[in-house]
């Protein structure tokens, strides 16, 4: 991952309250590659979730 | 056994060479996921429902729930498969027509018995795909117990949804949904809720549809192409490969969803198409090249492949096989089966040469068909999976 950078760049700094909260989130891209990297399982693969 | 369903000429992959394949090496790969459909009518009359408004028609001549000695034996069937083959799981998922039109009681038995059946040696995650119409206390109760995940059908906002989800007097189906969801999204319910699904429809706002989904809360969506062939093409997909409708309103949810600040739910298209960027692998038949390990039994204990095959021509999911007397090893056996298990030699040459082939994997198997030549095409949607897919690995090579 390149540095601390969010994906996409697209923080939305509306309010200081709302910086802090997602200092601490991960990314969509974080959280998918850890999805990834975590689940033995893929799910469903027909048109079912 | 003949392969051709009701074609009176063969086309690919009829022409599969199965000992050949073997020949070769080529061992099929035993399946892990079953549909069953318990019941094969609907409350619904929704316009773009491949079970009853496309090319086959197989429905009305089946049962219209299936009875407790077709579920004995398809529960005889699935633990048979799994400890001969050695499966550690399968995945049950209950379908129809309107799986909920079975009742409670049925279902309820249905999946103890299945339970019964496989565990403990062989886990069992059930499953339902339903309208969500049906849903009420009583069922939920049952689906706890049963550790049944529910996932809904849901195209959108109400006048969005209604344009295509209808009752067959016309009127829309968008409020008794929004009761089920309420209902299953409440908090003792909420575990169970597994997601929403959501067929394409570009004359709705991508955003809108999105967003409107988002309302529920849904841990997942998926986005469903409305099923077409080339000889059938879906809605707006025109032989212009310069236009892509369905990539640039997928791509408006792929911007919104993948730059906001926290992943409010998982998107499987997106996430599927990350993850083989990555070098991962598929959640969703719609794309990527790995094997289909799934298999259907419809009300009346006949085998057939997936369903979504249906919007091809009338016969194409069938396998001449049922669970009363065959094993599921049999459909094995089946060129149709081997054809979505054996990877790029299923591809057309114009998708074995693509530089997005491994990721695309051709498409949706039942978007490939042409009348008179078969699946070995390109898919129907080429020009929107090549932006779509083209975009999102661009993004994500971008930020890796």
């Amino acid at each position: 991952m390149a540095g601390s950078s969010r994906v996409g760049g697209a923080i939305h700094r509306t309010d200081r309250k709302e910086v802090r909260f997602m200092e601490i989130q991960p990314t969509v891209l974080e959280a998918v590659i850890a999805d990834m990297l975590d689940s033995a399982e893929d799910g469903n693969f027909n048109s079912a979730l | 056994m003949s392969f051709l369903g009701r074609r009176e000429t063969p086309e690919w992959p009829d022409s599969l060479d199965m000992d050949a394949l073997r020949g070769a090496g080529w061992q099929p790969l035993p399946f892990t996921q079953f549909v069953v459909k318990i019941h094969s009518r609907c409350n619904l009359a929704c316009d773009y429902c491949y079970m009853y408004e496309m090319a086959d028609q197989s429905w009305s001549s089946r049962d219209k729930v299936m009875t407790p000695a077709t579920m004995k034996a398809t529960i005889r069937r699935i633990a048979e498969h799994a400890r001969a083959h050695g499966l550690p799981a399968v995945n049950v998922i209950l379908h129809g027509g309107e799986p909920l039109l079975a009742g409670t009681s049925r279902i309820d038995r249905f999946v103890a018995d299945l339970r019964n059946a496989l565990e403990p040696d062989v886990r069992v995650e059930a499953g339902m795909q339903t309208n969500g119409i049906l849903i009420d206390e009583s069922f939920l109760a049952a689906a706890a117990e049963r550790r049944i995940g529910i996932s809904v059908s849901l195209d959108g906002a109400e006048e969005d949804n209604d344009r295509h989800r209808r009752y067959a007097g016309g009127r829309g189906s968008y409020e008794a949904v929004a009761r089920g969801l309420d209902l299953l999204g409440s908090a003792p319910h909420r575990p169970l809720f597994r997601g929403l699904l959501c067929t394409i429809d570009v004359d709705n706002d991508p955003i809108a549809t999105y967003e409107e989904l988002l309302r529920w809360e849904p841990p997942a969506v998926d986005f469903l192409l409305p099923h077409g062939t080339w000889s059938s093409p879906p809605p707006r997909r025109t032989a212009d490969a310069g236009s892509t409708p369905y990539a640039d309103w997928l791509l408006e949810i792929f911007e919104r969803w993948y730059t906001a600040p926290r992943r409010e739910t998982r998107v499987r298209l997106f996430e599927s198409v990350i993850r083989m960027t990555l070098g991962g692998r598929s959640m969703t038949e719609a794309i990527g090249l790995q094997p289909a390990r799934l298999l259907v039994v419809e009300t009346d204990g006949t085998i057939e492949q997936v369903d979504s095959l249906k919007a091809a021509f009338d016969g194409a999911p069938d396998t001449g096989l049922t669970v009363r007397e065959h094993p599921f090893d049999l459909a094995l056996e089946h060129p149709s089966v081997a054809a979505r298990q054996i990877g790029v030699d299923a591809l057309s040459e114009q998708c074995t040469a693509c530089s997005l082939r491994d990721i695309c994997g051709g498409g949706l198997y039942p978007h490939r068909y042409r009348e008179g030549y078969g699946f070995r095409n390109p898919s129907v949607y080429c020009p929107d999976l090549t932006k779509l897919i083209g975009h999102i690995a661009g993004r994500v090579r971008a930020d890796t």
